[in-house]
């Protein structure tokens, strides 16, 4: 016969076993969370001082290499810099899910758009935008086409639009498409077709 | 006494030979280089207070650095947040907190700022915190490991020939002297710890290495005039003596008589006055047509990662092979960009291209996804709308935007790229016709394509496939083979 004392002593010690488990399973549970919310590199929500309005999007399918129209709703500030900002980030957020109809890499985001004359756009993306681009000159093509014409499509009078990366020209997107010139959005309308 | 008119004429024409020949024997600017591993640039060197200034713009500017207008006497400068402060009199800077000694005052001049050339290392490695290797006496600064080296061996025969094989591609200008040939490097950054080689042999007798005035020379001695080339990759240099000319029946009479006994013999080299001429065409009286093969990417651009043991460089590098072979199959000489897994700037490659004029330019690539060869012209990004996918003409030695100096060859080029698809069509290739705007396409003053072979992201072990690669590069050779005639015929 087990000493009553005793059994209390090993009741006593297997709950403390169980609610020390169940304490830090919890605390996994918590850590988890918040990885997953410091891996997730898509933009932020944008800022709630717009209103909600509908934007046509040009998003480009890598597995059939066609860029086709969507629309989505999205909050648009008044300024048109921001609206064109908040345009771009629209399209990234689209290309950072998970499944992607054209994968980019983490972090790639518009740090700050530039109106210049009211018809030239510079767009500043984060570094990740062109460090972890997949490289391969169909993929970059698609990037740079399908942003011009979604920005286009949204605010028409911009005719020229330049990317710089973090501050600083860049020769290439990845290694292929040109970086340092102005590109015309009437040129890049042509490559568009290319991929109806 | 009233001239006449030959004689004013007379003395004109003994002013002007007069000035001509001052000119000529006048020294040569002072120079100063700087090489990065992005850039190289040179600046003029300036004789103040009997020491070698230079101006602190010229250094910097290229580098990124900012000049803020100065506050009286003092002008600071600024990279990355880091501060250097340069006040004029002084002999010293104060550059990131410290004092840097600099040989000498700072001079200000027409609104710039002058430093001793001397003290360029000093501001240099305490500006940029990066290796900096400074020559003063060939007056040239490394900075960063920038540097190119070169081997060279000797092959002896009959007619020995020296070659010499550089890390990296190189477009040296070749001066004839007699018998010794001097190679000047303006823009690489040759380095070497030899000084003088000599070399026991009957026809190549040595190999020097100097630095002088921003540049650096080698110069092969010979016992008779030396021929230079420079193989199709760029990165070797060959230096031969010139074969003896077959004499002609005449001429054997000639060189009979004067080989009779007589003081007044004497050899007269074959060319004793200096010549100055682009090596890549050594030896052609008429520029040679030939395609330009370019195998993307290399050394540490790996390109696009294909899977975990196939890079783009390594596939673009064998297909270029391949095509080489096809195309000199057909009687059309070819060059490779690249033989080997070694880094070059998308602007080297198209200096390379265009100042060896190649007749074609073809640039290799590989990707994902697709399965297909997808054949690209260049979409000139910066052109007007008007010249997009029109053509204008290109006059001799007129100068072209670099952006968009593939406008004049657009229309070529799509005749290339049409006849390509066509070839692979004919062979059951998938292909597709795009257009991109992509680097050196733009920069190219030749028709030039780029063909990027594809698969999907799980089979791209296909590419690796011998016999796909095989196929491609017959397409490709044909369709050039096909546009090359037509461009001609259209001529």
């Amino acid at each position: 016969m087990i000493p009553r004392h005793f059994q209390i002593a090993i009741g006593l010690l297997l709950l403390g076993i169980l609610v020390s488990g169940i304490f830090i399973i919890k605390i996994r549970h918590k850590e988890q969370a918040k990885t997953l919310v410091g891996a997730d590199e898509r933009p932020v929500a944008p800022p709630v001082g717009g209103k909600q309005e509908r934007i046509q999007m040009l998003v480009a399918y890598d597995e059939d290499r066609a860029l086709r129209w969507r629309e989505t709703t999205v909050f648009m500030p008044e300024e048109r810099s921001l609206r064109a900002k908040e345009t771009l980030r629209a399209l990234l957020t689209e290309y950072l899910q998970n499944p992607s109809p054209h994968p980019m890499g983490k972090g790639a985001d518009i740090k700050n758009v530039y109106l210049i004359n009211n018809n030239t756009l510079v767009i500043d993306t984060t570094s990740q935008f062109a460090d972890n681009h997949p490289s391969g000159i169909l993929s970059e093509e698609m990037t740079i086409t399908s942003l011009i014409e979604t920005l286009s499509a949204n605010l028409p009078e911009i005719a020229r639009v330049k990317f710089i990366v973090d501050g600083t020209d860049r020769e290439t997107l990845a290694g292929h498409v040109d970086l340092m010139s102005f590109y015309d959005v009437s040129q890049v309308h042509e490559l568009a077709k290319e991929f109806e | 006494m009233r001239w006449s008119k030959e004689r004013a004429a007379l003395l004109a024409a003994f002013v002007l030979i007069s000035c001509a020949l001052l000119l000529s024997v006048a020294d040569p600017a002072k120079q100063f280089t700087v090489y990065t591993p992005q850039t190289t640039y040179s600046m003029e060197v300036l004789e103040r207070q009997g020491q070698m200034y230079i101006s602190l713009l010229d250094l910097l500017g290229p580098l990124g650095i900012t000049i803020a207008p100065p506050r009286g006497n003092t002008w600071t400068v600024e990279l990355n947040k880091v501060e250097a402060r340069f006040t004029e009199g002084k002999d010293t800077a104060k550059i990131r907190g410290s004092t840097v000694d600099l040989g000498g005052l700072v001079l200000a001049e027409n609104n710039r700022i002058l430093v001793p050339l001397n003290s360029s290392f000093s501001v240099l490695s305490s500006l940029l915190h990066k290796n900096v290797d400074f020559h003063p006496a060939g007056r040239r600064v490394f900075i960063d490991n920038a540097g190119l080296r070169f081997t060279s061996e000797l092959k002896k025969a009959e007619r020995s020939s020296l070659v010499l094989i550089f890390s990296q591609p190189v477009n040296p200008s070749v001066h004839q002297e007699g018998n010794k040939s001097r190679l000047v490097f303006r823009r690489e950054p040759l380095l070497s710890d030899l000084v003088n080689q000599p070399f026991d042999d009957k026809t190549i007798r040595s190999l020097n290495f100097s630095e002088e005035n921003g540049t650096a020379s080698l110069t092969v001695t010979g016992d008779a005039p030396l021929n230079v080339s420079v193989g199709s990759d760029g990165r070797t240099v060959l230096v031969q003596t010139l074969p003896t000319p077959t004499p002609t029946a005449a001429e054997a009479n000639k060189q009979a008589l004067a080989a009779q006994p007589s003081p007044e013999t004497s050899v007269t080299p074959q060319a004793s006055q200096p010549a100055e001429m682009p090596a890549p065409n050594q030896g052609h009286s008429a520029p040679v047509y030939f395609v330009m093969i370019d195998p993307s990417h290399g050394g540490s651009d790996r390109g696009a990662f294909l899977s975990d043991k196939l890079d783009e460089k390594d596939l673009t590098l064998a297909v270029a092979r391949k095509l080489k072979t096809e195309l000199q199959d057909r009687g059309i000489a070819a060059r490779l960009l690249r033989d080997a897994d070694i880094n070059l700037s998308l602007e080297q490659r198209a200096e390379l291209t265009n100042a060896q004029h190649a007749g074609m330019y073809i640039a290799v690539h590989a990707g994902v996804p697709g399965q297909e060869v997808r054949v690209y012209t260049p979409a000139l990004a910066g052109a007007p709308s008007s010249s997009f996918l029109g053509e204008s003409t290109v006059k001799s030695g007129q100068f072209l935007p670099w952006e968009t100096a593939q406008s004049a060859f657009l229309s070529q080029s799509q005749t290339v790229a049409q006849a390509v698809i066509a070839e692979l069509q004919k062979r059951d290739v998938r292909s597709l016709g795009l257009s991109a705007p992509m680097r050196p396409l733009n920069n190219i003053v030749a028709p030039a394509i780029a063909v990027e072979l594809s698969a999907d992201r799980f089979n791209t072990q296909d590419l690796l496939n011998p016999r796909t690669q095989s196929q491609v590069a017959a397409s490709v050779a044909a369709g050039i083979a096909h546009a090359r005639a037509q461009m001609e015929a259209a001529k």
